[in-house]
Order: C-alpha cells, then sequence, then structure tokens
C-alpha cells in the first residue's frame, strides 16, 4: 500500500504537468501491485486512467486519477479499522 | 463505435489508434494480457467493443490465444452472434499458420502489415462497420 501511496504522489505530480508518458507509467504501477494484491477497483481505476491517457485523453485521465485517489483511501480506511468496524 | 486495439509495437499503434480514432473511441493495449483484461472490463461494464484489432505475435499472450478467449468469453456471457465483436487480425509476413486458425476460432478479417489504409477501410466496410463508397 506505501508504494501505491508513493505512485499515487508520482501520478498526481504528473498530471499537474500534464506529462503523459508519466501518467502512463504511475498509473501501470498502480495497476501491477493492485494485481498482486487483488485490490479490483484499484486495477480498473488504474487501468482506465492508462487507457484514457494513451487515447490522449487528459481530462478523462484526471476524472480516473481522482477515483483512484478516493478508491485508494477507503482501502487504507478499512486497513486502518479493526473487524467490529471500531477505530483502534 | 468502440475499439480495441491491441498491438505491442510502438509505431503500428500509434498509426491503428490515429487512423482509427476517425470512427470511434479507441483503446489501446501494449501486449495480450492487457487486451483480455481491457475485453473483461467491456462486458462487466456493458460497454462492447464494436471492433477489435489484435496483433498475432504479442508479448504475454498472443493473438490467436487472445481471439479464442474473446470468443469464449462471449458465448459465456451468452452474447448474441450480432453483439460480437468483429475480429481482425494484424499480421506480419510470416504467419500463414496463425492467420489460418484465427479463421478457425472466429475473426472476421485480417490486415497485413504495413498496414494499408485504403485495404482497412475496404475491410472494415465488408465486415459492415462502415459504409462502403
Amino acid at each position: 500500500m506505501d508504494d501505491i501511496a508513493v505512485l499515487l504522489r508520482r501520478l498526481a505530480a504528473a498530471a499537474d504537468a500534464f506529462d503523459s508518458d508519466l501518467i502512463e507509467e504511475a498509473a501501470h504501477g498502480i495497476k501491477e501491485i493492485a494485481n498482486q494484491i487483488d485490490a479490483e477497483d484499484l486495477k480498473t481505476a488504474a487501468f482506465k486512467t492508462e487507457l484514457a491517457i494513451r487515447r490522449g485523453n487528459v481530462q478523462e485521465a484526471r476524472e480516473h486519477i481522482a477515483k483512484l485517489k478516493d478508491t485508494f483511501n477507503t482501502y487504507r480506511k478499512r486497513q486502518r479499522t479493526p473487524k467490529g468496524g471500531k477505530k483502534a | 463505435m468502440r475499439i480495441l486495439i491491441a498491438e505491442d509495437d510502438f509505431t503500428s499503434r500509434r498509426f491503428l489508434l490515429k487512423f482509427l480514432s476517425q470512427y470511434g473511441e479507441c483503446d489501446v493495449t501494449v501486449d495480450g494480457l492487457e487486451a483480455l483484461d481491457a475485453f473483461l472490463l467491456s462486458i462487466k461494464e456493458k460497454k462492447p467493443y464494436d471492433l477489435v484489432c489484435l496483433d498475432i505475435m504479442m508479448p504475454r499472450v498472443d493473438g490467436v490465444k487472445v481471439l479464442e478467449t474473446i470468443r469464449s468469453l462471449e458465448k459465456d456471457n451468452r452474447l448474441k452472434p450480432e453483439n460480437r465483436a468483429k475480429v481482425i487480425m494484424i499480421t506480419a509476413l510470416g504467419e500463414t499458420e496463425y492467420v489460418q486458425q484465427a479463421f478457425a476460432i472466429g475473426c472476421e478479417a485480417y490486415a497485413a502489415k504495413p498496414i494499408d489504409t485504403e485495404k482497412l477501410v475496404q475491410v472494415l466496410a465488408k465486415i459492415g462497420l462502415v459504409a462502403g463508397k
């Protein structure tokens, strides 16, 4: 998850800089890690980012990056919340 | 029209993307496994591809295997024949055997590299995806 956090920061910076190659690279990295940990929603959002940026659609890529961030935050919260629902 | 392009060669990929973008929204994948991921996603989100262009020689999963899996997924998801993706195999010289296998599995057409755009348009018309001249 820490690796994904790093790549997400890289992804956000690449999106701010309109750097398509870096966006694709970071999104691909997130997709690979998500695949390894069976995080389907994360994988899908990362893959959609890749597909959008390859198509040259930066706006759509940004929308998927926002979704990716939300999905990642949800995963993080779930990880930090012990079974039973109450925060530690 | 929704189009999936699966091609590992950068130049061919860019060429197909640029050319086919005039006909619809293109998704581009760089190997066979990614192509299958994109196809699965399209089924899951009920946004099927109308056209799939598959390079025969690709890393991870070759084009013929991808085609076989696509047809199997369509069958498993009970897609009517008229709703199935039209598949064009992209071939290099000396891949005749693979092309024959692809036709046996159920591709609609093939296009040889380097791609001749006029011929490709004729193929698209022949399989009913664009209006013929």
